[in-house]
């Protein structure tokens, strides 16, 4: 009785152990991001079990026809389009799936408003391979993300 | 024609029947309106912020809908939202340029259904430009929905929690 209690109890352990370990190596994409365009600023994080990632930052806040903070003027909804684009959920619904990779998310492109299915590849723990592409992944192209690192604090 | 082919014939026209009234069975639609209380913990910075309330779907505690099972239904519509912050807050809504509204369920991707944008409410209540194409049944056949509410801050707020009342007026259709 005592070992079988003793095996449950261990076995309870190396689970919980285990899934922190997943969490924390799924966490590692929570940050800022830079896309290779460099016209953005990326900020993913966690709502439940999935990453989703947001416009912080824009070069070019104000749309140069409007003289107005940019918004989401090819949004397919007609409703939505005066979503301000900073502040814009681009990246939607990344699942951790092991091995570096977030899966089953998709990316939206503010440019022409299409959404396209995406996957995200760790590199290393500042460079993301940003995948979208429309039905295989094999028709798609790939972006190159780069964390951006805060200044060092001033003592 | 031979008894036995008549008989799968005749088998098969009461199965394509029973098919056809199921799918254009009568629908009923109501109106019905739910409401959930969305936080976030400081402190804010100025620009978008999150507000995240947890839904759990009962259809028996919606008037309206008591009785209907999550089987039954087959769309969900919306007529309008408000949103009224949180009184003991103290806050109003010139404190943000914009807010919108989002849903996640566990199986559901996230949907945007209302924005604002820009709040021209200066007290503590506005009601959001909703999406009239959005159909956002599966979330309620889902259980669990997570409401997104972004406020777009115009300046810091160091406040420990701050809060706001979704309320949805929605047009539900079930069988």
């Amino acid at each position: 009785m005592k070992k079988i209690f003793l095996t449950s109890l261990l076995s309870i352990l190396f689970i919980s152990i285990s899934y922190a370990q997943d969490a924390a190596e799924a966490d590692r994409l929570v940050g800022v991001w830079e896309p290779s365009h460099g016209k953005a600023k990326v900020k993913i994080d966690k709502i439940g079990e999935k990453y989703y990632g947001k416009i912080v930052w824009l070069k070019i806040p104000v749309d140069p026809e409007t003289g107005e903070a940019k918004v989401d003027k090819n949004n397919p909804d007609e409703k939505l389009r005066s979503t301000p684009l900073r502040g814009y959920r681009i990246l939607k619904d990344f699942v951790y799936t092991g091995k570096n990779e977030w899966t089953e998310g998709t990316i939206y492109d503010p440019e022409n408003g299409n959404t396209y299915s995406c996957t995200i590849k760790m590199t290393d723990e500042n460079t993301l391979d940003i995948r979208g592409y429309i039905g295989v992944s094999a028709l798609g192209r790939t972006d190159v993300w780069k964390r951006l690192k805060m200044p060092p604090k001033k003592k | 024609m031979n008894t036995s082919n008549l008989f799968k014939l005749n088998l098969f026209l009461i199965a394509l029947g029973l098919l056809l009234l199921g799918a254009c069975g009568p629908k009923i639609e109501k109106t019905v309106q739910i409401n959930t209380e969305a936080t976030a913990m400081g402190p804010f910075f100025a620009g978008p912020n999150s507000f995240i309330a947890e839904y759990e779907v009962d259809l028996s505690s919606i008037e309206g809908l008591e009785g209907v099972s999550k089987e039954q239904l087959k769309s969900i519509g919306i007529n309008s939202i408000k949103v009224t912050l949180r009184e003991a807050d103290s806050l109003t809504f010139d404190s943000f340029h914009s807010a919108s509204l989002q849903l996640v369920g566990a199986n559901t991707g996230m949907q945007s259904i209302a924005i604002k944008n820009p709040i021209s409410s200066d007290n503590q209540e506005t009601a959001l430009d909703v999406s009239e194409e959005a159909d956002i049944v599966d979330y309620f056949k889902n259980g669990k929905i997570s409401f997104v509410l972004d406020l777009d801050f115009v300046d810091d707020s160091y406040a420990d929690e701050l809060g706001a009342i979704i309320e949805l007026d929605l047009t539900v259709k079930h069988k």
